[in-house]
């Protein structure tokens, strides 16, 4: 069945369409691997380890296992900061999907890079800071040169062997993963670029752990989404990176598109630096926006990945928001989970992670379930996907929505590109 | 789908060390160089600095602001300069506003705080009311909050560069008709943190036009052309990354290839690595007359040298470097009154 196309959809050369997918997570170094662990409802929770935590009210995280990087002597591997050794194999994944990366490849020098993160290489920054008030004079330039979120996208393009094109790093808080990829397909629509490499990538880093462990936005329980006795969320790390390409790029060279981004709104919530507005009205805002960029009515919104932190204001607004767009009588038969009661809360890469496992739902017709939920909030109990649900047939489109600090606000909606031949 | 440049400059804002407004930045007074003590444990040096004079009446108004009252300088900086670009105009005939901020460094004053008062005094005092300004898009949020904007706004993080994306950023919203007007924006503040990796990078012994790390922001407040428009971002250089000092040599030259040669530089050198790549690169084109140093600070400086060439004595088409410090070479093309 076709969907009624927005106006924007009419430019069917310019449609971005995703032709590779990479992800790292704490389910797995691969999309390949953490998929399946993520339909079972596996936890990737489990003693921080990466740096100390003993004086902290909050011990647990979401870890990724450092996927190995054959190309690399020990000696390079260890200049890599945490976050590069995050992005690189998901960069690559997403690139060798897409045909780019091989020896038969195409040059992909002047690829345009929309990335988000939050904090970059921080812990080079940590490790800086307490080594001069330590008075140490000596390899700091090493760390502290290469900490920049900058620096990580010289890394990948070391890494890789190219020479990108214009860069737009995004730090847009715990929306950004969303923003980069909304903003990827913004250049493709615009003309402004062909081809995006785009995604996001987050390392577990003690300043940032601690912040959110001193606002108590961080549970000493589990990380309970939507639950009624939530009490914060469980620290991840993580990246995903994705090709994004004008349809007639991809159509050029022979390239089967996985999904299409069909839709992307972003608004501003000015109610306050880390609380969102109890009403949910920014999201609704680029909800609605992104919908109907994609041709889409709330009925065919077949999945949504939810933000849900499981923060008690958090959540709160998403069920506010939820119950707008959807309206009280489809709720119910929305379906919607938040895969960070699993994997954690990755931040700067929680956008691009989650858009991952929307498009996998759109193509598998297999929804994550929401684990960890005892309590619903009722208004979302209905809503929430089982454990064991069947695969839900004939899904016509996916999003993923992010809400972040600063009130920052993203959705995405994904759509078949049977859709749209 | 309408092109993405030109753009229609209609006001402007600047903070530097100069003072409030972008008249500092034409004809600033001489700067007294701030020294900043080294963090380093019983350390006597101190770097020169140029700070903004932050007890200048524009700037305090913004500490008595309710949602600033706890923010980082960078805010305030932020907030003014965008609130000096939006002077004049009728807020409701702009239309949908949009916000596309450049950072190099972020907040760095409160991260350092928050890391070092958890260093020095243990995990379990890390401060609640700092971390939440630490964020990259914390002066941004703020910024977006007192002016009332509610759409479309983007932190955008890198070396000067990143000013161009966020111009990139402005005209791939307005063609996407996102927004009809987007304030451009950039802003840095100082720490002793970052003076203290300038100072791990060797950059204060570089040149004999000296390194000094400065603190500000700049705005632009633009949108699609209507009728005659004697402010123009004409067009950007699509940037080229660069991974080492050939390469920025290299990139320098493919950046500003795309250029008329025969347009004229407005020069941007500030006493770093790159002011020799720049003379090269632009060896071979008029120049107009450099600005007096209000010293580097990084995403700010490369607005306030595109508010020089728009707002300053020259007229017609200029071409400004935007050379970034450490990730890409990028460039405008822009025409002045």
């Amino acid at each position: 069945m076709r969907l009624p196309m927005h106006p924007p959809l009419d430019h069917p050369d310019r449609l971005p369409v995703i032709t590779g997918i990479g992800c790292v997570t704490p389910l797995g170094a691969t999309l390949g691997e953490t998929w399946p662990r993520l339909l079972r409802g596996e936890d990737a929770a489990g003693p921080v380890t990466v740096f100390d935590v003993s004086g902290a009210r909050c011990k647990m995280a979401a870890e990724c296992v450092l996927p190995p990087w054959p190309d690399l002597s020990p000696k390079a591997l260890s200049r890599l900061s945490r976050a590069s050794r995050l992005l690189l194999p998901a960069a690559r994944d997403a690139l060798t999907q897409a045909g780019l990366l091989g020896a038969r490849a195409p040059s992909i020098d002047g690829i345009a890079l929309s990335i988000s993160t939050t904090a970059g290489a921080m812990g080079w920054g940590e490790d800086f800071l307490r080594r001069v008030l330590a008075g140490a004079r000596t390899g700091l330039l090493e760390t502290i040169g290469r900490q920049q979120p900058q620096q990580q996208i010289l890394d990948l393009q070391i890494a890789l062997g190219f020479d990108a094109g214009s860069v737009c790093i995004l730090g847009n808080a715990c929306a950004s993963g969303a923003n980069a990829l909304g903003h990827a397909a913004d250049l493709l629509w615009s003309g402004a670029a062909e081809m995006v490499l785009t995604g996001g990538f987050e390392a577990l880093t003690e300043l940032v752990y601690l912040g959110f462990d001193c606002l108590q936005a961080s549970s000493t329980d589990r990380c309970r989404p939507f639950d009624l006795a939530r009490s914060g969320l469980l620290m991840g790390e993580g990246a995903a990176m994705f090709v994004l390409e004008t349809a007639s790029s991809a159509r050029r060279r022979g390239v089967e598109p996985l999904a299409v981004l069909a839709g992307y709104g972003h608004s501003t919530d000015g109610h306050h630096l880390t609380q969102p507005s109890p009403d949910g009205r920014a999201l609704v805002t680029a909800m609605r926006r992104g919908a109907e960029r994609a041709g889409l009515a709330p009925a065919d919104v077949g999945y949504v990945n939810a933000h849900g932190t499981a923060t008690p204001m958090n959540d709160g607004t998403e069920v506010a928001a939820y119950r707008s767009f959807f309206g009280d009588e489809l709720l119910p038969q929305a379906r919607v989970s938040s895969t960070k009661a699993v994997i954690g809360h990755t931040l700067g890469a929680a956008g691009a992670i989650e858009a991952a496992f929307a498009i996998q739902a759109l193509r598998t017709g297999k929804l994550p379930p929401q684990m960890q939920t005892r309590a619903p909030i009722p208004e979302i109990a209905a809503s929430l996907v089982p454990a064991g649900l069947p695969v839900v047939s004939g899904l016509r489109s996916t999003a993923s929505v992010n809400l972040g600090f600063g009130g920052s606000n993203a959705a995405l909606f994904f759509r078949p590109f049977s859709d749209f031949t | 789908m309408p092109a993405l440049f030109p753009l229609e400059v209609i006001g402007a804002g600047a903070v530097s060390p100069a003072g409030c407004g972008v008249e500092f930045l034409l004809q600033p007074a001489a700067l007294e160089v701030a020294p900043m003590p080294s963090l380093r444990p019983g350390a006597k040096h101190a770097y020169p600095t140029f700070r903004v004079p932050t007890a200048a009446a524009p700037l305090v108004r913004w500490s008595r602001e309710p949602r600033l009252r706890r923010a980082s300088p960078v805010s305030h900086f932020l907030v003014e300069a965008a609130t000096q670009a939006l002077a004049g105009h009728d807020r409701a005939a702009l239309g949908r506003l949009g916000i596309a901020t450049a950072f190099f460094t972020g907040a760095p004053a409160y991260s350092r705080r928050f890391f070092q008062g958890v260093l020095e005094r243990g995990q379990g005092a890390a401060s609640p009311a700092l971390f939440p300004e630490t964020v990259y898009n914390s002066p941004l949020s703020h910024t977006a909050a007192v002016l009332g904007v509610e759409g479309a706004a983007y932190a955008l993080v890198g070396d000067e560069s990143a000013w161009v994306e966020a111009m990139r950023t402005a005209a791939v919203w307005l063609a996407r008709d996102e927004v009809d007007t987007v304030l451009v924006l950039a802003a840095e503040e100082l720490d002793i943190v970052c003076v203290e990796a300038y100072a791990v990078a060797g950059w204060f012994r570089h040149s004999p036009n000296p390194f000094i790390p400065a603190e500000g922001a700049a705005a632009l407040l633009v949108r699609r052309p209507q009728g005659e428009a004697p402010r123009q971002i004409r067009a950007l250089a699509p940037t080229c990354s660069y991974r080492d000092r050939k390469g920025a040599e290299r990139a320098a030259r493919k950046c500003l290839a795309n250029f008329d040669p025969a347009l004229p530089v407005a020069p941007t050198a500030q006493g770093t690595w790159l002011d020799a790549i720049e003379r090269d690169a632009t060896a071979d084109r008029p120049h107009l007359a450099p600005g007096p140093s209000l010293g580097q600070a990084f995403v700010a400086s490369a607005g306030w040298h595109t508010l020089r060439a728009l707002f300053g004595p020259g007229t017609g088409e200029v071409l400004v470097p935007v050379f970034g410090q450490n990730q890409a070479i990028s460039a405008l093309q822009l025409r002045a009154a």
